[in-house]
């Protein structure tokens, strides 16, 4: 093998190692791209899914500006804020209550809270809906139910929805 | 007489250069498998997002033709408008990563039920509708791009009174 030829190959491989390694960081770009659209393509849709079948089941709803002030029996509704109190009427004629909270505190998300037969709240959620959005908002200032939810990439998503 | 070629094989002087080549090649044509690849998958993603938002953009529709009163509904300023007039305005219907606004071209009309007495619109009559019940269906249509596609998706409830 002479120098020249060995010089080719050297370059060649160079090259090639370059182009590996561009390829790799593009799969790593990709990768990554696919994870910031994650809560619009799987998250969102499951929540709206939730939120559909929970808020049909309802029978009215409030909303308040936190999920604490929710939970407390004594506080003002808000016509837009980060927590929801849905009612259920039970076919007892009792009524039972829920609360579905954005809270940072104690495991980001989106929480849901099921009141016991007094209508007391749980300290902690009775389970998560989803920890993928980082603000919800529910409003009335339309005269319906607005859920806009935003995910920590900028995504934004917004639903409607009545209880029946 | 002539002396017989020398064959071309592993081995022979220049033969790595060749290797190289055919190695090269190769990863040329793998990337650019993974390049078309990627960018299908990309577009199929964009795809299911925007119809997400678009669906759940028309939630809201729904949920307002359904609790606007009756009365504004069939009003002068209704924002479903007697057809075939119709309301069309640009709208923001999401955000993709990044903050990037979808927008997308949504046109509201209404439409009264033919039964309806000719005072609400229809051609009924006393006879074809003794209570007098009005019935309109609200259109919401939706209009908007993915790629180089148009598309359209339609919403509509029916109220009445």
């Amino acid at each position: 093998m002479t120098l020249i030829e060995l010089a080719v190959a050297i370059s060649i491989s160079l090259v090639l190692s370059f182009a590996i390694v561009l390829l790799l960081g593009q799969q790593v770009r990709f990768y990554t791209q696919l994870q910031k659209f994650r809560f619009l393509r799987e998250e969102a849709p499951q929540i709206n899914s939730l939120f559909a079948t929970i808020l049909s089941g309802a029978d009215s709803y409030r909303i308040y500006a936190t999920g604490n002030t929710a939970r407390s029996p004594d506080a003002s509704p808000a016509r837009s804020g980060t927590a929801l109190r849905l009612s259920f009427q039970l076919s007892s004629g009792e009524e039972r209550l829920s609360v579905v909270a954005q809270e940072s505190e104690g495991g980001s998300g989106l929480h849901y809270y099921r009141a016991d037969e007094l209508g007391s709240f749980p300290e902690t959620p009775s389970w998560t809906i989803s920890r993928a959005p980082t603000e919800t908002f529910f409003s009335n200032e339309n005269g319906f139910l607005e859920i806009r939810m935003r995910d920590q990439n900028g995504s934004e998503i917004t639903y409607g929805g009545n209880p029946d | 007489m002539k002396k017989p070629e020398k064959r071309f094989s592993p081995g022979c002087r220049g033969f790595g250069l060749v290797e190289l080549a055919i190695a090269s090649g190769l990863l040329v044509s793998l990337a650019l498998i993974a390049l078309k690849a990627t960018l299908q998958v990309s577009e199929v993603q964009k795809w299911t997002v925007i119809q997400s938002l678009s669906d759940s953009y028309l939630s809201r529709e729904t949920a307002l033709a359904s609790r606007l009163p009756f009365s504004d509904i069939i009003s002068e300023s209704s924002p479903w408008p007697d057809f075939p007039s119709s309301e069309s305005q640009e709208m923001e219907i999401g955000r993709l990563p990044g903050g990037v606004a979808v927008n997308a071209v949504l046109v509201r009309t209404r439409q009264a039920d033919a039964n309806n007495l000719v005072s609400g619109g229809g051609a009924g009559t006393l006879s074809s509708n003794p209570a007098g019940t009005e019935g309109w269906k609200l259109r919401s249509i939706l209009f908007y791009q993915i790629g180089e596609r148009s598309y359209y998706k339609a919403r509509t409830t029916f109220r009445t009174r």
